[in-house]
């Protein structure tokens, strides 16, 4: 039996005038992977930042969101979030720092890591002389680094080429196989929704859940050559396109024709 | 020549100096040769007056550099600080401090510490505002990012704040530098007999022009070394600005 660790009930943000987010209900289960998926501008950061408790304080909040434990959550931030000044290992290791710890044993876990994601080269080397690829796969090691019971990330791939982001999606579902925890990832695209979230949460442009979905493919091996993986897509994408929509018909619908 | 900036500029300089001299021939333009000659044989004694100078500038640059970034990193962290000290900044920062030197001689005594304390109250303003202006430029993402590895406020300024403006802190201890040179060599005309400010107006008195030279070529290159010992210190410190390759 799985054990929810978030409960969101009739949660709505907004700024000023703008509302963002319309009255979300949802409950994130533990060791699972959600994907929230919507068009620009329909309060996926804004939903991630409450999950993640980084909300500005202009934002107004109604409804609730509670962590039902104590959750330790790190996040991969869209722009890497690496800071300019610690070299790769400083930046990996920094959760660490923050919380009083760099042993050698913390050291030694921090360099298998960025082994592990090819970047043991670099170590020593500034975020300024990394490719894009390379500092996403920094931002990953840090997060992970940092024993998160919750995985927050913000369109970690959005600005990285089609072969380095598929790359970097297989490297942290392996990751999550070898240790399993709570991921949520938000992104605008359609595929790397299907492959990464074994839930697909549809955010309307209005900041409404449109759909939370089950996803078949997730975890398969190779799933991206899967026939299932595109018809999900293919399904999905139609009901994004979908204008009038109506309450949980269309994701009837949608389960209905996978 | 790239390899030996310094010497190529010394160079540049001796070739001014000599057409100068070649030209004026008068006894208060005297040669490089000669003033390099009243220079080594007066070594001791110009470098007594310059470690002097030296002092009064290192301990009131440290002071400055302490208080100017402390003030100007709470100013730009804290709205009502910034709303109360902005405007006393802008008030007090145009204000001639130069003509307080009666004043701080009343107050301080005749001695290094008013000459010290003048100096401080001249850098601090640029300092101050500079480091203020920095920690306001960072951008919201870093804080986003420390926060969301769970940092404490110190933590924030220890992995965020700080580093982030010291290259623009060694920008603004090179602008002093140069402040707190000029600002000395007028305050070393009141009531001291040792700075490198006093040896050379003490020299233009006494109508010995070569000694006047040999100041000033002294105070050069105290300059010089004060500025060439920042940009060591920013090389070490600063190791993740070298990395950046020249576009343009």
């Amino acid at each position: 039996m799985l054990n929810a660790i978030v409960d969101v009930q009739n949660y709505s943000a907004s700024y000023g005038n703008l509302q963002v987010l319309k009255k979300l209900n949802l409950k994130i289960m533990e060791n699972e992977t959600y994907a929230i998926l919507g068009p620009s501008g329909c309060g996926k950061t804004t939903f991630l930042y409450a999950l993640a408790g980084l909300l500005p304080l202009t934002c107004q909040t109604e409804g609730e969101l509670s962590h039902l434990k104590p959750l330790a959550v790190s996040t991969v931030l869209q722009d890497f979030g690496l800071f300019p000044w610690k070299t790769v290992l400083d930046n990996t290791l920094l959760p660490l720092t923050l919380r009083g710890r760099r042993s050698s044993s913390d050291i030694s876990a921090a360099q298998d890591l960025l082994r592990w994601l090819k970047l043991d080269s670099h170590e020593s080397h500034y975020p300024s002389e990394l490719s894009g690829g390379q500092k996403q796969r920094v931002a990953i090691a840090r997060s992970w680094l940092a024993s998160p019971d919750l995985l927050l990330l913000d369109e970690p791939f959005s600005a990285l080429d089609a072969l380095t982001r598929e790359s970097l999606q297989d490297e942290v579902l392996t990751l999550y196989q070898k240790s399993p925890l709570t991921i949520v990832i938000v992104t605008h695209s359609i595929e790397e929704a299907v492959f990464m979230g074994k839930t697909i949460i549809l955010l309307s442009s209005k900041g409404e859940i449109k759909a939370q979905l089950n996803n078949p493919s997730f975890g398969l091996e190779n799933a991206r050559e899967h026939e299932i993986f595109y018809a999900q897509c293919l399904g999905i994408r139609k009901l994004m396109k979908e204008q009038t929509w109506e309450g949980g018909r269309a994701s009837e619908k949608v389960s209905f024709s996978i | 020549m790239r390899k030996y900036p310094f010497l190529y500029s010394c160079l540049i300089i001796l070739v001014v100096w000599t057409l100068a001299n070649l030209w004026i021939d008068q006894s208060f333009m005297p040669s490089p040769y000669q003033t390099l000659i009243y220079l080594m044989s007066h070594l001791g004694l110009i470098a007594l007056h310059l470690m002097a100078s030296l002092y009064r500038i290192f301990i009131a640059i440290i002071i400055t550099a302490v208080l100017g970034s402390a003030v100007g990193m709470l100013t730009a962290r804290s709205k009502s600080v910034d709303a109360w000290l902005s405007p006393l900044l802008y008030t007090l920062y145009p204000i001639p401090k130069i003509a307080f030197l009666p004043l701080l001689m009343l107050f301080l005594g005749l001695g290094d510490v008013s000459k010290i304390a003048l100096v401080s109250l001249i850098l601090f303003f640029q300092i101050a505002l500079s480091i203020r202006d920095s920690v306001k430029a960072i951008h919201p993402s870093y804080f986003l990012a420390i926060k969301s590895l769970g940092a404490s406020k110190w933590q924030a300024y220890q992995h965020v704040i700080i580093p982030a403006v010291l290259p623009g802190l060694f920008t603004s201890l090179r602008i002093s530098v140069g402040t707190s040179i000029s600002v000395l060599f007028f305050a070393e005309n009141f009531a001291t007999q040792y700075g490198i400010g006093y040896y050379i107006m003490d020299s233009w008195l006494r109508l010995d022009y070569t000694g006047m030279f040999s100041g000033i070529v002294a105070i050069s290159f105290m300059g010089a070394a004060l500025f060439g010992l920042l940009d060591f210190l920013e090389a070490r410190i600063c190791k993740w600005r070298q990395s950046n390759t020249q576009i343009i």
